[in-house]
């Protein structure tokens, strides 16, 4: 009897020492996924957003588009902001939008402007508070019937009172744009897919954050 | 086999067991607790211990011997170019942009100049979802990526072993579901303790434009342009014709850090 305990005692043991070595082993890898490599060199957020200058180009991911900004010449607070396509199959420059703005309403060009196809670009700028996106055509033509562009904030915000846009992240696919959201309390809420082929916004269960 | 073998085997035992005799569940549980004279609180402590215990080996070992494209493992590390093949992403059907390696050779013989001396070495910050690439102290260039969301990127100092202008991916399920032909400019990292059979690497991805946010498998997914200025700039060093790197030739050093967000 003593032998039999003597034996299950010595398992017992063997299994808490499995625990505290899972235990280890889980902490262990915790500490190295924190750790940066001693590279001493500063880390730096890139800003492309940064569009206050007077012209701007952007390319498309894959470099066969890009997508140019003029800032007219300011008066009265206002400038005349225009963007052009230009791509490698035609030479001359297509104007897709024109928009005069306040200092407080200036569009900006996005990170991730282009669709994976380059057929559409999404914009943003502030209005009366709230930050809006546009979507427009590369090729200049209607995305809506008789409407240059879609603006998302007030499509979602009419469909879903529940949630308010954070922010709009670039493109998850063709089509399909990345909408994060807030619920109205300020909690974190889902992400969504702004689908182009027919303006309506599929919630998604994961969030691309 | 090893310790964490051994483990393994010990549970698959169990569950096998389990399976088989599903009435017993309690019974076992009972006669194990009568055994080991614990008291009922304490052993089922020490029983959810183990449980939990189990659950993170098991997720350990699949995490280590899994493939970032699933479907196509061994395929993708070979050199692939299929135009007419259309791609899915996202339940969404695409035309991956077409590939033209006779064009590719004029373009490349064009480029090619560098004038950067030092070490290379590529930095990849999952927090900040950034790829930067210094040579010795001179930064040359930096982008937005997109690392694992569905899959982790591998953490740690890696190697690129190989080279491959284009390749073939897929893998996933369901919704999840992606084929990918003509994926541009892949680099292929390894180290000793992930292989590079389970093909992680650096590549263009041109099925989304979500750069700055977790988006892949586990592959780190670049802007088709920033990924051919990674891959002419990266060793091993390749000739004009060459769509493949020479099997056995060292790298430039991958240092993957951080955590997707």
């Amino acid at each position: 009897m003593d032998k039999h305990r003597s034996i299950l005692f010595i398992k017992m043991l063997s299994v808490a020492a499995l625990i505290t070595l899972g235990v280890i082993v889980v902490g262990s890898i915790k500490v190295k996924n924190e750790i940066a490599p001693a590279s001493g060199l500063s880390e730096s957020k890139i800003e492309v957003q940064a569009v206050e200058e007077e012209n701007l180009d952007i390319p498309s991911p894959d470099g066969t588009y890009t997508l140019a900004l003029k800032n007219g010449r300011e008066l009265n607070g206002i400038v005349t902001q225009i963007f052009f396509i230009t791509s490698e199959s035609s030479a001359t420059p297509i104007k897709i939008f024109e928009k005069d703005s306040n200092e407080d309403s200036r569009i900006v060009i996005p990170e991730n402007t282009f669709s994976p196809d380059n057929k559409f670009v999404f914009l943003k700028f502030k209005d009366l508070g709230k930050t809006r996106y546009i979507v427009l055509r590369t090729d200049g033509k209607d995305i809506k019937e008789d409407t240059k562009s879609v603006e998302i904030e007030s499509l979602f915000s009419e469909a879903h009172p529940d949630f308010v846009i954070t922010d709009v992240t670039g493109w998850g696919a063709n089509g399909l744009i990345v909408v994060n959201t807030d619920d109205v309390n300020g909690k974190i809420g889902p992400s969504w897919w702004f689908d182009l082929s027919n303006f309506s916004f599929i919630r998604l269960t994961t969030r691309f954050n | 086999m090893g310790t964490v073998g051994t483990i393994i085997a010990y549970y698959r035992f169990i569950i096998k067991f389990l399976i088989r005799f599903p009435g017993k569940y309690l019974l076992v549980f009972i006669m194990a607790r009568k055994k080991t004279k614990l008291s009922p609180a304490v052993f089922a402590v020490f029983s959810i211990a183990i449980v939990i215990l189990g659950g993170f080996l098991f997720k350990q070992r699949s995490n280590q011997s899994a493939c970032a494209n699933s479907l196509s493992c061994k395929e993708s590390l070979e050199l692939s170019v299929n135009n007419d093949e259309q791609a899915v992403f996202a339940g969404i059907a695409l035309m991956p942009p077409k590939i033209d390696l006779s064009k590719d050779l004029e373009e490349t013989a064009v480029l090619g100049t560098e004038s950067q001396t030092g070490e290379k070495r590529i930095e990849v910050d999952l927090s900040t979802q950034t790829v930067k690439a210094y040579s010795g102290d001179s930064l040359y260039m930096e982008a937005k990526v997109s690392t694992g969301k569905w899959f982790p990127t591998p953490t740690g100092e890696f190697t690129i072993w190989r080279k491959i202008r284009a390749t073939k991916m897929s893998g996933g399920q369901g919704a999840d579901y992606y084929y990918l032909p003509n994926v541009p400019y892949v680099m292929f990292f390894s180290n000793a303790k992930v292989a590079g059979s389970r093909g992680f690497s650096l590549h263009g991805a041109y099925w989304h434009d979500n750069f700055g946010h977790a988006m892949s498998h586990g592959c780190v997914n670049m802007r088709t342009i920033d990924a051919k200025k990674l891959y002419e700039w990266a060793d091993p060093p390749m000739e004009p014709d060459q769509k493949v790197s020479t099997p056995g030739e060292s790298g430039t050093k991958i240092i993957i850090y951080g955590q997707a967000p």
